[in-house]
């Protein structure tokens, strides 16, 4: 056994502390100026984390020598924004939300001559296809559109290709069934050496653009817009300003759907909007 | 026993928050752990299992059977509260900030979401030298995970508490041959949450 009492730590590595502090404000401050992304208003704790495990890939010292070096080299910027923001989901994450998807938003939208869905926050495109899927299964393929976004390029690009680690199909394919799956999920991926592919089909009704919801405006109006697990990342007046971006996009009575762990507690928008489902977290937007 | 916990006890009132890790495979220690604590333990306490996957309502309800504190599971942003056990969510890594929880969708870390690292270093970067964390079956877990996280702790002059691998769930071995958490306090299963409670003597009035 061993115990040292609680020491004072020293003054001299507190004030480190608060250098790294200073150090993210200012190569946020610099990203801002320098290309236009705004991450100023992201969830601090895990922002640094990410922008530690980025210093240790390029390795790096600190986060000035970091500033110092994508300020000047914009293919390092590309690849510290892909570090900064890319979320990994498989297909299908919590298939009960698709469950319900599929049983109480379909059906709602069967009544539209046109309806557009905006996914915001696609990352690699995971969410685009499982919801692709469900909708060529309920035969709305033909006159539903879907609009695909993110802030990162690099990401758009890889989710444009559509192209799945092999390795999860087992995982993908029981998700699949629990999400009321009606075929086989090869039936909609073809599986190569590669990786899965989403078939043409699938990809044909999506758009895919490059939008930052940090800093960028409505685009246009939707029937149901999908943002699961991406305001997680942001700080309380960020998520608020995309909590306005989301309401002004959504039309009378549109569908709202969150993360698993998302609420609207804190949004400033709990009254515009009534729960279609707690479990799954899908929300109504009132008149 | 009696000897360790007179020789370790810290003062009362030098912690803000507790941060608990424990691997997956081994949830039954967290469970142990819960037992042991008061009802009016007042401190806020954040349980974590690395590597979760799924079954977030099974543990829900498995944990709440063993502990006299109320387990609620994480939604985004929800308030750090005291005498509550926050439990992390399945799939996300989970992270403190000064007043709230946050949930991060961030690739895994050494193939690990949720991170026991990612909570405790957010922990010290938050709470400085006022964390106390737990790491249990921490030298059983092959990944390591929760002992970077640790070390970061115990530098910021947090408490760090691991729990003796005797007792651990996963079969005797040797301590790993890199040794980040010296200067932790080991204790014995039985013995972590008597300890952990004497951090915040409750007010009996």
């Amino acid at each position: 056994m061993t115990f040292e009492a609680q020491q004072r730590v020293p003054s001299a590595a507190e004030a480190e502390w608060g250098v790294e502090d200073l150090e993210i404000d200012l190569l946020l401050e610099g990203i801002a100026r320098r290309y236009g992304s705004d991450l100023r208003g992201y969830a601090r704790s895990a922002l640094k984390h990410r922008i530690r495990g980025a210093l240790d890939r390029e390795g790096l010292g600190s986060v000035s020598a970091l500033q110092a070096h994508v300020l000047r080299d914009a293919s390092a910027m590309a690849r510290l924004l892909a570090a900064l923001t890319t979320n990994v989901h498989g297909m299908f994450r919590d298939p009960g939300f698709y469950l319900t998807l599929r049983r109480r938003v379909l059906p709602l939208l069967r009544t539209y001559p046109f309806v557009r869905i905006w996914i915001a926050g696609c990352s690699t495109g995971e969410e685009v296809y499982s919801t692709a899927i469900l909708l060529a299964e309920e035969g709305l393929s033909a006159r539903v559109r879907l609009y695909a976004t993110d802030l990162s390029e690099a990401v758009l690009a890889q989710a444009k290709a559509g192209v799945m680690p092999s390795e999860l199909l087992e995982t993908y394919e029981a998700r699949y069934l629990e999400a009321g799956g009606r075929r086989s999920l090869t039936d909609h991926l073809a599986v190569g050496s590669d990786g899965l592919t989403a078939r043409a089909s699938l990809r044909d009704n999506v758009v895919f653009g490059q939008h930052d919801l940090a800093t960028d405006r409505s685009f246009n109006e939707f029937n149901v817009i999908l943002c699961r697990n991406v305001m997680i990342h942001f700080g309380a007046a960020l998520r608020r300003r995309v909590h306005e971006l989301l309401d002004e996009s959504l039309c009378r009575l549109g569908i709202l759907g969150l993360g698993a762990r998302e609420t609207l507690r804190g949004s400033g928008f709990e009254d515009r909007y009534e729960s279609l489902d707690d479990e799954a977290r899908l929300y109504r937007r009132l008149g | 026993m009696g000897s360790a916990l007179a020789r370790a006890a810290p003062r009362t009132g030098e912690h803000d928050i507790v941060v608990v890790g424990a691997p997956a495979a081994a949830s039954q220690l967290a469970s142990m752990f819960l037992v042991g604590l008061p009802g009016a333990f007042a401190l806020p306490l954040v349980l974590i299992f690395g590597g979760a996957r799924g079954r977030d309502r099974e543990r829900l309800v498995d944990l709440q059977a063993h502990s006299a504190l109320p387990v609620h599971l994480v939604d985004d942003k929800d308030p750090i509260l005291p005498a509550r056990v926050h439990l992390a969510p399945a799939d996300y890594h989970l992270l403190v900030e000064r007043d709230h929880l946050a949930l991060s969708a961030a690739a895994p870390v050494r193939g690990a979401r949720p991170s026991i690292d990612v909570l405790f270093e957010s922990a010290a970067d938050a709470f400085g030298a006022r964390v106390v964390c737990v790491l249990l079956g921490g030298d059983e877990d092959a990944s390591g995970d929760g002992r970077a996280g640790a070390a970061r702790v115990r530098a910021r002059g947090g408490l760090v508490i691991v729990e003796n691998p005797a007792t651990a769930a996963v079969g005797a071995r040797e301590p790993s041959a890199e040794r980040p958490l010296a200067a932790a306090t080991v204790l014995h299963l039985s013995e972590i949450a008597p300890f952990v409670s004497t951090l915040c003597e409750w007010e009996v009035t």
